[in-house]
């Protein structure tokens, strides 16, 4: 067999664990302190190791919430069902939404598909290029003289039936975990940059939608008449502190 | 954009950028580490944190840019975007070394993220010399090879690696990376003197060590860069400044990466080696 139909084979054999081991034990050799077999089974265990810990460092949130025997579980279904196809490790689990549709712990947890989702938005707007706002003078300045405003680039908008945001800081506070927590409730969240720390902001359903209005360029009076029924005038001014101070506008 | 840091030839020694220790660095503390390595996989497409903190270091730091999935014994055809994406990022970063592995990483539809190992026989050293020409020509420089640590070698090997490496070098113009704690784990593993290994290499093309901790599993050694460095690892770098003494030399941590100070005692000791062997 030549190296290119070898590699093929070996791959395979790695990655989905097929029967074909046996033919590739035979082109390799035996040593004193590693059979050919279990010189395969050390790339087996290597790859399954590499793929799942790659699983645990997007999903930290996730592996709290299930534990790592059913975290591990999940991992071990995903990884032969999606291959990796990126140079970078750091890519792969891009389709774990997807397959939780599938997956027995996707029915048994029905959050788990919204904080997967959270956790790849999350990966995403880390790896994103901090788009930094304008300072509070200009935007007034651009509110007095009504230019159309926007929100930056570096920011999502993001809507789930569980309370997800609750859920994802479990992780970092175990001691909320031993009580039972209410999470079956909308939750409406915005998630954005500042000094390249990802953050998040949660939002009345109405407050949500008047942000979303300017996502486009929209000129203050504009916004105004369109947001009037979403957000009361109290609303609407601790909105405007809350993307000031975090220079969320542009102009 | 920061100016290119060149090795101080007072301090050889590096350790590789993991991000446990970004906080660490950007409060710019004495260090008494020389250089930094990057995988260069982890910082050429993100545009987030990584990134700034990368063109931060660049400028106190001289940076060695080291890759895991160029995949350089793949019969496949080479992933263009790929490679055009890494030429821009050593464009913009301006490593003083850019190096990958001598091995083959998965196919680009199953990367396995693993360095597997290729038979050392002609018909692959006539592929990798084509596949390096041409990276090279792609890249617009000369790359560093790292020898491997394998868990298994072929029946199909005609010469050993160290044959292999030595006549690839010579007929490519590419460099070598070479990793002292994979030379030691092979040699225990398949049952070879490292020595040998070391007396076939030209010392002229090594751009680079590599030096780490290996871990024990049943009754063979495993290249998890996990540990501090084992006497018989250093007693190898000892050969090697008797052959040459300033050829930058990395200390790399990837599993319970320790606080940077722990990466720091292990450069000390190095450092301590080199200043005996130089005096």
């Amino acid at each position: 067999m030549n190296q290119k139909d070898f590699n093929d084979i070996l791959i395979e054999v790695i990655s989905n664990r097929s029967a074909t081991m046996d033919l590739i034990a035979s082109y390799i050799k035996n040593s004193p302190h590693l059979t050919a077999l279990r010189a395969i089974e050390v790339y087996q265990e290597d790859y399954q190791a590499r793929l799942t810990e790659a699983l645990k460092n997007t999903y930290r949130a996730s592996y709290f919430l299930l534990g790592d025997r059913e975290f591990k579980h999940l991992a071990k279904d995903y990884i032969s069902s999606y291959p990796s196809q990126s140079s970078d490790l750091d890519d792969y689990g891009f389709d774990m939404e997807l397959f939780l549709k599938s997956h027995q712990l996707g029915k048994e947890y029905p959050f788990l598909s919204s904080m997967i989702h959270f956790e790849w938005t999350f990966r995403n707007i880390f790896h994103k290029k901090w788009d930094i706002g304008l300072a509070g003078s200009e935007i007034e300045k651009a509110i007095m003289d009504d230019k159309p405003i926007y929100l930056v680039n570096s920011l999502c908008f993001l809507q789930y039936d569980f309370l997800i945001s609750k859920l994802y800081f479990l992780k970092d506070n175990n001691s909320d975990y031993q009580n039972p927590i209410e999470y079956e409730n909308k939750e409406f969240i915005i998630m954005y940059k500042k000094n390249e720390i990802v953050l998040i902001k949660t939002f009345s359903q109405n407050q949500w939608q008047f942000l979303k209005i300017i996502t486009a360029p929209t000129s203050f009076s504009k916004l105004i008449q369109e947001g009037e029924t979403l957000v009361t005038k109290n609303e609407l001014q601790d909105i405007f502190h809350f993307l000031n101070i975090n220079s969320l506008l542009k102009y | 954009m920061s100016v290119k840091q060149l090795i101080n030839p007072a301090n050889i020694f590096g350790v590789g950028l993991r991000s446990p220790h970004y906080s660490y660095l950007e409060q710019s503390p004495k260090t008494e580490v020389g250089w930094l390595e990057i995988i260069s996989e982890n910082y050429f497409r993100t545009k987030g944190k990584p990134r700034l903190v990368l063109e931060n270091l660049r400028s106190q730091f001289p940076i060695s840019c080291h890759g895991v999935s160029l995949s350089i014994a793949s019969y496949e055809e080479f992933d263009l975007k790929y490679l055009h994406d890494l030429k821009m990022f050593y464009d913009e970063i301006d490593p003083f070394l850019i190096s990958d592995h001598l091995c083959f990483t998965g196919k680009k539809l199953n990367n396995l993220h693993n360095l597997l190992p290729f038979a050392y026989n002609h018909e692959n050293l006539h592929h990798l010399k084509n596949r390096i020409d041409q990276v090279q020509s792609i890249l617009g420089r000369q790359l560093a090879f790292e020898n491997l640590s394998a868990y298994f070698d072929y029946n199909s090997s005609s010469m050993t690696e160290w044959e292999f490496i030595s006549e690839l070098t010579k007929s490519t113009d590419c460099h070598l990376l070479l990793d002292l704690n994979n030379v030691f784990v092979n040699s225990h593993n398949h049952q070879f003197s490292p020595i040998d290994f070391l007396s076939m290499i030209d010392f002229n093309r090594v751009k680079e060590i590599h030096m780490a901790g290996y871990s024990i599993r049943e009754n063979f050694y495993f290249d998890s860069h996990s540990n501090p460095l084992y006497p018989e690892v250093i007693a190898l770098y000892e050969s090697v400044l008797s052959k040459k003494k300033n050829i930058p030399v990395l200390f790399e941590w990837d599993e319970n990466i320790p606080p940077f100070e722990v990466l720091e005692a292990q450069i000390i000791k190095l450092k301590t080696i080199w200043s005996k062997a130089i005096d």
